[in-house]
């Protein structure tokens, strides 16, 4: 078959999925599942993640097109979700949308809220409308690239992420973004290695041999610091000035067209990446924002492209962590992850022989994509609103509520009591921390990234017998540890002579 | 219009001397956090060897495979971090001279340090008694209940509002959690 009868073939099975969806079981089912995952997202410690497993449990029953229509629905709201609260309170519902709370709140606490929010949902409806088109058409291709990827470069691109995170959100020192990696990364080695099944820093514990989990540290660090700051505080009420939407939001996006294609691109490739997923490509849509722009001096005190980047580029990951789920059967995100059990609950197992044995699913998907994004700019529409209007309750009395949210999200994890200690042991930690101005976001990166990193690191130098030198042999490996060592070394007086050197000549 | 440009400049120089003095302090907590982080990476290197040097005697295995290994670099590149951030905040002018007792003092007698205090013992207070057995008491608590009493006591602790609104808020509150999360979405609560 020739590229241009395959694309005809993939474009005709789209709209065919696209029409069949089309029924108003399916749009009542939609919105539901979207209401739910923005409700999920929006509350601190109730992710994506979190949505999905719950929902493939309860969705059990049904069958495999409307289960697949929840969890979708429940996924894409969830990432769109963590933006509302990451933007009218500072603390992401979703770590993936830890991003956004940089320029997002900024623009609350100036009477930018509404601006902030439309941004951040048309900027979530144009990634994942263009995460779906590339899922669509490049899948093939995509496949082949991930295929690629051995532990070397998985290696290396979980440091990038978590350097690029830690230069990028120390508002102090970025000595500061990186120690807090570092013990982001030696919190994800506590419990059982993979390698060797050997016990690390748990300390005869045995509530910690499977580990630190994410979603209570996610509270523990960005909700409790949260919490107690605005409680201690002196000044209770935010200021709400001005409600409503005061930017042409059209000449925004006009203006900065490519871009969204390029964050909505990066969003895509970090998303395929087994195991990275959104959060990281949120943190390098942000940075490339940053660098790119005129003022990039002002980012962190309200820029719109500050929400715009990291909105258009963990949406956009949602098609791409799908990508390696379907071709692979290798999630590309912690939620993909739920997914990939939903989708073996029900019987269909991903791999490169499912396009094979369903050939209509990578358009069914697609098309629900499709849909999803549609519907998250309806309900975001109704339910952002009655968010807005939270900015006018007293945050003495909104703010133990959250304190309550936090902690049945915490318990709702997995009924383990043990973790309500973890969360406050941790949030301790996390208010000092946040104290001394070190961001929660490049530890809570090295916290999910801690494992993957030290097995791809171990297998690497098995596999070459501990010869170092193959960890940087192959071009994307060599690429990425470029990247690492430009990273830190831009942080530098080094870069700077080296800057100033060549702006000379 | 002297005046008022003079007023402005006197603004601006006190303004000025707050953000000097709120970098100082940063810079002294830094220098305290570089001492406690070296110490405790020094800890880490030690651990990690210990630990590698067992499962090498164990398992046989190479020392590039050792769990050890990478808890071991992390250690090494924290030590690095702490000494550069110590470095860094010794040149800014960071000390350890508030420590002193007296200087101490003051900020232990401050109304933000209690309030600090008492939001994380009213958080502490209400996780542990949603544990199944509460500690000491070994008597189980309803969740409800729990919630109930804790939004109350922090409302009113802080005076979010009036009394009988308080009641009224965290009871409505309670019910709602409640019924979205155990009854809606099934989730099982305390």
């Amino acid at each position: 078959m020739s590229l241009l009868q395959s694309f005809l073939q993939i474009s005709s099975d789209f709209l065919a999925s696209s029409v069949s969806f089309f029924t108003l079981g399916n749009l009542v089912m939609m919105f539901a599942a979207m209401m739910v995952g923005i409700t999920f997202g929006v509350l601190p410690g109730l992710s994506a993640t979190i949505g999905i497993a719950l929902f493939t449990g309860l969705t059990y029953g049904y069958s495999f097109d409307k289960a697949l229509i929840i969890l979708l629905g429940v996924y894409v709201g969830a990432i769109y979700g963590g933006s509302i609260t990451a933007i009218l309170i500072n603390i992401p519902g979703t770590g993936s949308a830890a991003a956004t709370c940089l320029d997002g709140y900024p623009l609350a606490m100036k009477g930018e809220s509404s601006n902030a929010n439309i941004l951040a949902r048309i900027s979530s409806f144009i990634g994942t409308i263009f995460g779906m088109l590339i899922f669509l058409f490049l899948t093939p291709l995509m496949t082949k690239l991930a295929l690629e990827f051995t532990s070397p470069e998985i290696f290396w691109l979980s440091i990038f992420g978590i350097l690029i995170c830690g230069s990028i959100s120390a508002p102090d020192l970025p000595i500061k973004g990186w120690i807090a990696g570092l013990i982001g990364l030696l919190m994800g080695m506590v419990g059982q290695e993979d390698i060797q099944g050997w016990e690390r820093l748990t300390f005869g514990v045995s509530n910690l041999i499977t580990g630190i989990p994410f979603v209570p540290m996610t509270i523990a660090f960005f909700g409790i610091p949260q919490i107690v700051k605005s409680m201690r505080s002196a000044q209770f009420k935010i200021e709400a000035k001005k409600d409503r939407v005061t930017i042409n939001i059209w000449s925004l996006i006009k203006k900065n067209f490519f871009n969204i294609l390029r964050w909505g691109t990066i969003g895509i490739g970090i998303g395929a990446v087994p195991g990275v997923g959104e959060n990281i490509a949120a943190w390098v849509a942000y940075d490339d924002a940053k660098r790119r722009h005129k003022r990039k001096e002002e980012f962190g005190t309200g820029v719109y492209e500050g929400v715009m980047a990291p909105e258009t580029a963990n949406n956009a990951a949602i098609g791409g962590a799908i990508i390696p789920l379907v071709s692979l059967g290798i999630p590309g995100s912690p939620p993909a992850a739920m997914l990939l059990g939903a989708l073996m609950l029900h019987g269909i197992r991903p791999g490169p022989l499912l396009s094979i044995e369903h050939p209509q699913i990578i358009p069914q998907f697609a098309a629900l994509l499709l849909w999803a994004s549609v519907f998250l700019f309806i309900c975001g529409l109704i339910i952002t609103k009655p968010m807005v209007s939270i900015l006018k309750v007293s945050q003495k009395i909104l703010i133990p509520i959250i304190a309550v949210l936090c902690v049945v999200g915490v318990y709702a994890y997995n009924n383990n009591p043990f973790h309500l200690l973890l969360v406050f042991i941790f949030g301790v930690l996390g208010y000092f921390l946040n104290k001394m101005e070190y961001s929660s976001a490049p530890l809570i990166l090295g916290l999910i990234l801690g494992n993957l990193a030290d097995s791809s690191f171990r297998r690497a130098l098995f596999l070459h017998h501990g010869a170092l030198w193959r960890l940087i042999n192959r071009p994307l490996s060599f690429i990425f540890f470029a990247a690492c060592v430009l990273t830190i070394l831009s942080q530098t007086k080094v870069m700077h002579h080296v800057k100033k050197m060549f702006v000379k000549k | 219009m002297l005046f008022a440009t003079g007023l402005h400049d006197f603004d601006e120089g006190r303004r000025k001397m707050i953000i000097d003095q709120d970098k100082k302090n940063m810079r002294d907590t830094d220098v305290l956090f570089a001492l406690i982080l070296m110490v405790a990476s020094i800890a880490l290197i030690i651990y990690s060897l210990v630990i590698s040097f067992e499962a090498m005697r164990v398992t046989d295995c190479a020392f590039y495979i050792a769990p050890g290994l990478p808890t071991l670099l992390i250690g090494f590149f924290l030590l690095v971090s702490a000494m550069i951030l110590l470095v860094t905040a010794r040149r800014q002018g960071g000390d350890l001279r508030w420590l002193s007792p007296k200087k101490f003092l003051v900020k232990f007698k401050s109304k933000e340090f209690w309030n600090t205090v008492i939001v994380f013992g009213y958080l502490f207070l209400y996780m542990i008694v949603l544990w199944e057995r509460t500690p000491l008491l070994g008597i189980h608590i309803p969740f409800w209940l729990a919630t109930f009493i804790f939004l109350n006591l922090m409302m009113i602790t802080f005076k979010a509002t009036k009394f009988l609104n308080i009641i009224i808020i965290s009871g409505i509150t309670t019910f709602l959690v409640d019924f979205f999360f155990r009854t809606l979405a099934r989730i099982p609560l305390p």
